[in-house]
């Protein structure tokens, strides 16, 4: 780095005056400026922004502390950067010669030759599969959470646990095979020897510039203390989720109200794996289970593998992510790899949520990915043994999925139904309808009187009353066409009351006698 | 033998997780399956990058010696990348981690 170059952008310790060579003499002098201090500072400073990410989601910051972290963070990223400019330009110094710029094209052709050669060799395969499915882990999980913890480490209180997760470190050392792999345990959480190692309530390094009010240290013992439940109420709802699939366990439903219920069945459980009983006995005992009812209807395929060997512990359950929802409820990301009867490595994902607010648990429901990972020994592993591990009821989601189909085609019919009728050739929606345009349209004309004549208005006529006269011609349509109508009252009224039979009429009936012969009525 | 550096289900399944975070704009299963295997070819480029782009000439000249070799355990690899100064797991999932956010930032849709 030039000298004098700037770093930094805090106040507080004076860090943006601070030169590379400040930095380096202080850090030769502190014995720290070492590759290993160097991956631990970076390390503190991921973490530090992992659980500022959670606890800004949980809304647990103000804006205050919020711009405070943000600026420690900020200020830890620059040292580091600074740290590792100097460090490499230290490196550099002590190359050989060959190593300059001017050799990039040499160092590219190397470069290829050693990535084609190392394809082709099993041993750096393995080498670099056990690496790559660690780091995968860990980055597939980050996905929508941010923080990785393993449920492994951290409680004091526990000495059942520690042991048994001591235990379980004799028992990977025995086996070769899991010793290649061993990366994929958390060791991403670890290696900075700093952080998630230390025990709940150890004190953590977050560095010098941090000490002095150090809340991050409170926050990742407080993180520590969440991330331990969710990995005990897993286990917990493994087994029940085991034991309510078979029907001769002798309990109904899921549901363990009473955790001594629980205890009593896991007691009476030959098959029950002791790591898997001591763990939910300890979680028993933590009163994390109390008044707890688990409810609901899950994919067991999972459960049915693990309980299988026994593989399922608290060592091999990372809790991965933790986020909240905006209903309150929390929802836990766990990570977890097992190795199988086939010595296939496998690493799964799965969820889950937890009503917020309490260790009760009201509902928890999981999803789970199995993903099979090649094993030291067949790196490869093109062969799925496992195919079979699907969820039990895959069938019923592909019917289900049919059956939706069927629905929406009864209510809204086929496709071709849906599609919007064709007009008819003499009506279409673009035939417009006929009316007057508002400019052809005119309408009447208002006629205005105004009574400005100086004289007393002439009274207007008395309204007539006229009774009909049907005689008079008035005009009106097609009048001419119609004789007027002869209405002689007068002959008619002496008609009636003359009353003369018919009979008796001048044409003596005949004419009518003739009308209704013609009509067939005699 | 895949020509992949890591083994493909990893980078599969790595991959599927990114997928299944950000789906891509694939219109049929063939066009899916095409941005699938692109993204697992990518993502492995990118971790051969970083795993022997982090080691200088002498280091690669080293490391060349002991692939020749071919009698290399995963021990053996993992004695040379310690005494090179490499954390060879931060580097990989720095790469991953890279790849991951240029995926979810819509770079390889």
């Amino acid at each position: 780095m030039p000298s004098g170059e700037k770093i930094g952008n805090s106040d507080n310790t004076n860090a943006g005056e601070m030169s590379g060579n400040t930095l380096r003499q202080t850090y030769e002098q502190r014995g720290e400026l070492t590759l290993e201090a160097i991956h631990a500072h970076e390390a503190e400073v991921e973490n530090l922004e992992e659980l500022y990410n959670i606890y800004d989601k949980m809304g647990a910051l103000s804006d205050e502390e919020k711009t405070e972290l943000k600026n420690n963070i900020e200020r830890l990223k620059q040292l580091n950067s600074q740290e590792q400019e100097i460090f490499s330009n230290d490196n550099k110094n002590q190359q050989p010669s060959d190593s300059t710029p001017e050799t990039d094209a040499s160092n590219k052709e190397l470069t290829n030759e050693s990535a084609e050669k190392a394809k082709a060799k099993r041993g750096f395969r393995r080498f670099i599969v056990g690496v790559g499915v660690s780091a995968a882990i860990v980055v597939i999980a980050s996905i929508g959470a941010n923080i990785i913890k393993n449920s492994r480490q951290g409680n004091e209180q526990d000495s059942t646990r520690t042991e048994q997760a001591e235990q379980d470190q004799d028992t990977t050392e025995d086996k070769e095979s899991i010793a290649e792999l061993s990366t994929y345990r958390g060791q991403f959480a670890n290696e900075d020897g700093t952080s998630y190692n230390s025990e709940k309530g150890a004190k953590v390094n977050f560095g010098e510039e941090l000490k002095s009010d150090a809340p991050e240290a409170e926050m990742k013992d407080e993180m520590l203390g969440r991330m331990i439940q969710p990995g005990q109420l897993a286990a917990t709802y493994f087994y029940m989720q085991e034991k309510t699939s078979n029907p001769d366990f002798g309990v109904e439903g899921a549901k363990f109200s009473n955790p001594d219920d629980l205890l009593e069945a896991m007691e009476n459980d030959s098959e029950l794996h002791q790591k898997v009983y001591n763990y939910i006995k300890d979680t028993i005992k933590n009163n994390s289970l109390a008044e707890s009812t688990v409810t609901g209807t899950f994919h067991n395929f999972f459960m049915d593998s693990q309980f299988e060997t026994g593989n399922i512990d608290t060592s091999n359950v990372e809790v991965v992510g933790c986020t909240t929802n905006e209903d309150g409820t929390k929802v836990y990301s766990l990570a977890y790899t097992w190795e199988d009867k086939d010595g296939n490595f496998h690493m799964d994902t799965f969820t889950f949520k937890e009503k917020c607010g309490g260790q009760p648990l009201d509902q928890l429901d999981f999803t789970t990915t199995v993903r099979q990972i090649p094993s030291p020994e067949n790196p490869d592993n093109p062969d799925d043994p496992h195919d079979d591990l699907k969820p039990k009821d895959y069938d019923n989601m592909t019917r289900i999925d049919n059956q939706i189909l069927e629905d929406i085609a009864d209510d809204i019919g086929t496709e071709e139904v849906r599609v919007t009728p064709t007009p008819t050739e003499d009506v279409s929606r673009q035939t417009p309808t006929q009316k007057p345009s508002s400019e052809s349209y005119q309408g009447t004309e208002a006629t205005t009187v105004v009574n400005n004549s100086a004289s007393e208005a002439t009274p207007a006529p008395a309204p007539s009353n006229p009774q009909n006269n049907y005689n008079e011609n008035r005009g009106g349509a097609n009048s001419d066409q119609y004789a007027p109508v002869q209405d002689n009252q007068s002959a008619q009224k002496a008609a009636d009351q003359a009353e003369i039979p018919i009979s008796e009429a001048p044409t003596d009936g005949q004419e009518l006698e003739d009308s209704l012969s013609d009509l067939g009525i005699n | 033998m895949d020509n992949y550096l890591l083994d493909y289900e990893t980078l599969g399944g790595f991959v599927d997780s990114l997928m299944k975070a950000k789906p891509v704009p694939a219109q049929t299963p063939e066009e899916l399956n095409t941005l699938r295997e692109n993204n697992i070819k990518r993502l492995d480029d990118k971790i051969t990058q970083a795993v022997f782009g982090s080691l200088n000439d002498s280091q690669l000249k080293k490391l060349n010696v002991l692939l020749d070799q071919d009698d290399g355990t995963p021990e053996v690899y993992e004695k040379f990348f310690q005494d090179a100064g490499i954390n060879i797991q931060r580097t990989v999932a720095s790469a991953m981690q890279s790849y991951k956010e240029e995926f979810l930032g819509g770079q390889y849709a």
